[in-house]
C-alpha cells in the first residue's frame, strides 16, 4: 500500500520504521516536506537499509524493498492518466509494482482496478494530487 | 501524523450513460425544432423581442436545449464534484422526456397563445422539475460543500429552481388571467434570474473544475472565485424581490448588475486568462467553444444594457440570441464535444484498456475534427442570426433555422459516432 505523512511529524528512524511496518513489504511511505537533519538524512535511512526515492524535492519516497519510480500523470488530459495506468496495470509481471500520480483523485479507476483484481491503494498528497500504487497479484 | 487515505470518502460511480447522453440527444432536438419552425415559417414575428414566436424560439433553447444539457451534466457532475450522487439516477429518463415535452408544449402555447398549452407545459416542466430537484437537493445537502465549484452548483440548483418557479408562475397565469400588470418585471427578473442565477452560475462553477482538468489550464484564484458566486447570489435575491415587489426599472437595474458584472466580465477575464496560460496549447476546438464564449459574454452585458436603456427594438432580440446561442449555447456545445467522449471512453472503453486490442481513445470517439466542424457551423449560426435579426428578411431567418438544426445534427452525430465507436456492451 501507500502511505504519506507530513515530514514534520516523523521525528527519527524509529518513527519511520514503524510506519514501514504499516505499508508492508512492497508498500510506499511518501515523508512530505522532507528537509534533512540530524536525526532523519537519506544516508541515515540508506544506512539503516530503507529503499530511498528522493527524485522529487521536497518528498521522499520511502520503502522496504526498491521504490517503484512515481509516473508523473499530472498534465495529461483525461482521460490519458487513467488509459495510462490501465496499460500499466496490465503489463505488470506477478509481484511488481506501480506508482502513478495524478492531478487530483482518480475516483474512476477504483472500481475498474477492483474489478481487474489488481492489489492497489489510491490516496491524495496535502497539495490535492492523487496517487496510485498497483500490484499485480 | 497525518494519513490521507481517502478510501470511503468519494463516490466513484455517477449515474449510468443512459441518462447523461439522452439529455444530450433530446436536448439538440428540441433546436433542431426550433430551427425547422424557422425554416418553413421564414421567421414570422422573429424580430419582435417579444412576440409568441420569438418566446418559442427562446423556450426551445433555454428549457428544451441549456437546461436539458446541463440538467443531464448535473447527473454526472454532482457525484464526483460535490461529493452527491443523485439517488434513483434512472429517474432522469422520465425528467428528460417530461422536459423535451414541457418545452414542445410551452413553445406550441406561446407560438399559438393556446391557455391549455401553458398549463400543459406548466404541468410537465413541474413534474419534471419535481422528479430532478427533489433528489438533486436531497443529496446535496447530505454532504459539505467545501470548494467553491461544489457551492456553485448549489447555488446553480436553487438558481434553477429559483426560474423555473418564476417561470411555472408565468405560465400558470398565461394559461389562466392572462398577462398581468407587472408583466415587465416579470419578465426581466425571470431572463436574468435564468441567465445569472441558473446558467452563469453553472458555466461558472463547473469552469473552475473542468478548465483546468480538460485543458490544463491554471486555476481561477479562490477569492476570485468567492467573489463572482456573492455577486450572482446578490443579484438571484434582488430579482426575486423584484418579482415580488415590483421593482421600478432603475431598482431592477441595480438589481441585475452585480450578478450581470460578475457573469460577463469578471468571470470570462478570469477564465480567458486561464486558458492563455495552459500548459499544453494544442489545436483543441473544445478551447475555441470557450474562448467564443467568453468573448462573447461582455457584448451581452452591453446588448443587455441597450436593450434596457434605449428603445431601439433590435437590441432585445439580438441580446437574447448572442446570449443564449453565442456565450450559453457555445460554452453547452464544447462542453459535450469534452464530456461526451470522455464518459462513452469511461462506461465503454476503460474496462477493456489493455485486455483487448484497438480500443479507442476518448479523441478517437469524438474526433477533433468533428468538434471543430460543430464549431465553424456554431459560428456560422451566430453570424446569420445577428444578420436575419438586422435584415429582418424572410431568407435570413430560414437560413438562420437552417443553421441552427444543422448545428444541432452534427452534436447529434457526435453523441452518436462516439456510441457507435466504443465496443458494445457485454449482454
Amino acid at each position: 500500500m501507500i502511505w504519506i505523512s507530513e515530514a514534520r511529524a516523523v521525528h527519527g528512524i524509529a518513527d519511520v520504521q514503524t510506519l514501514l511496518d504499516r505499508v508492508g513489504d512492497g508498500g510506499v511511505l511518501e515523508l512530505v516536506g522532507f528537509a534533512p537533519g540530524p536525526e532523519l538524512s537519506v544516508e541515515l535511512l540508506r544506512a539503516r537499509g530503507i529503499f530511498v526515492d528522493d527524485a522529487e524535492p521536497g518528498v521522499l519516497r520511502l520503502g522496504r524493498s526498491p521504490v517503484p519510480p512515481l509516473v508523473d500523470l499530472r498534465f495529461r488530459e483525461p482521460p490519458e492518466p487513467l488509459h495510462e495506468t490501465l496499460l500499466a496495470a496490465e503489463q505488470l509481471a506477478p509481484g511488481e509494482r506501480w506508482c502513478g500520480r495524478y492531478p487530483h483523485y482518480p475516483a474512476p479507476l477504483v472500481p475498474i482496478l477492483r474489478a481487474r483484481g489488481v492489489e492497489h491503494a489510491v490516496t491524495t498528497r496535502p497539495d490535492g494530487t492523487g496517487l496510485v500504487w498497483m500490484r499485480r497479484r | 501524523m497525518s494519513a490521507l487515505s481517502m478510501a470511503g470518502l468519494r463516490p466513484e460511480q455517477g449515474p449510468p450513460l443512459s441518462v447523461p447522453l439522452g439529455f444530450f440527444v433530446l436536448g439538440p432536438l428540441s433546436v433542431v425544432v426550433a430551427g425547422l419552425l424557422l425554416v418553413v415559417t421564414g421567421g414570422r414575428d422573429g424580430g419582435s423581442a417579444y412576440s409568441g414566436f420569438s418566446l418559442a424560439l427562446v423556450h426551445l433553447t433555454t428549457v428544451g436545449f441549456l437546461m436539458m444539457v446541463m440538467t443531464g451534466a448535473l447527473y454526472q457532475m454532482l457525484p464526483v464534484v460535490a461529493g452527491a450522487a443523485v439517488p434513483a439516477p434512472r429517474l432522469g429518463h422520465a425528467v428528460n422526456g417530461l422536459l423535451f415535452a414541457g418545452a414542445l408544449a410551452l413553445a406550441w402555447g406561446l407560438v399559438a397563445s393556446e391557455g391549455k398549452s401553458f398549463l400543459v407545459a406548466f404541468s410537465l416542466v413541474l413534474a419534471a422539475l419535481a422528479l430532478f430537484l427533489v433528489p438533486a437537493v436531497l443529496a446535496v445537502v447530505r454532504v459539505r460543500a467545501e470548494s467553491p465549484t461544489a457551492l456553485g452548483l448549489r447555488l446553480a440548483l436553487a438558481g434553477l429552481a429559483a426560474v423555473a418557479g418564476l417561470g411555472l408562475t408565468m405560465a400558470w397565469a398565461r394559461g389562466t388571467t392572462g398577462y398581468t400588470e407587472s408583466w415587465l418585471v416579470w419578465r426581466h427578473a425571470h431572463a436574468h434570474l435564468g441567465l445569472l442565477g441558473w446558467v452563469g452560475l453553472l458555466v461558472a462553477a463547473v469552469s473552475w473544475q473542468v478548465v483546468p482538468m480538460f485543458f490544463l489550464a491554471s486555476e481561477v484564484p479562490r477569492a476570485a472565485q468567492r467573489g463572482i458566486l456573492g455577486a450572482i447570489v446578490a443579484s438571484m435575491i434582488a430579482l426575486l424581490a423584484a418579482f415580488f415587489f415590483e421593482f421600478s426599472e432603475n431598482a431592477l437595474v441595480a438589481a441585475i448588475s452585480p450578478g450581470a458584472i460578475a457573469v460577463w466580465v469578471v468571470h470570462p477575464a478570469t477564465t480567458l486568462r486561464a486558458l492563455a496560460a495552459r500548459r499544453r496549447k494544442r489545436r483543441d476546438p473544445s478551447v475555441w467553444f470557450w474562448t467564443l464564449s467568453m468573448a462573447l459574454a461582455p457584448i451581452v452585458l452591453v446588448l443587455d444594457a441597450l436593450a434596457m436603456w434605449t428603445d431601439e427594438p433590435v437590441f432585445g432580440p439580438l441580446f437574447a440570441f448572442v446570449a443564449l446561442w453565442g456565450w450559453a449555447g457555445a460554452v453547452v456545445h464544447g462542453m459535450t464535444t469534452r464530456i461526451v467522449p470522455f464518459l462513452v471512453w469511461l462506461h465503454r472503453c476503460s474496462k477493456w484498456v489493455g485486455l483487448r486490442p484497438n480500443i479507442p481513445s476518448a479523441r478517437e470517439l469524438y474526433p477533433d475534427r468533428h468538434a471543430a466542424l460543430g464549431f465553424f457551423a456554431h459560428v456560422a449560426t451566430l453570424v446569420l442570426g445577428v444578420a436575419a435579426i438586422a435584415l429582418d428578411l424572410s431568407i435570413t431567418w430560414r437560413l438562420l433555422g437552417a443553421g441552427l438544426a444543422a448545428t444541432m445534427v452534427i452534436i447529434l452525430a457526435g453523441v452518436l459516432g462516439a456510441l457507435q465507436r466504443a465496443p458494445a456492451e457485454p449482454r
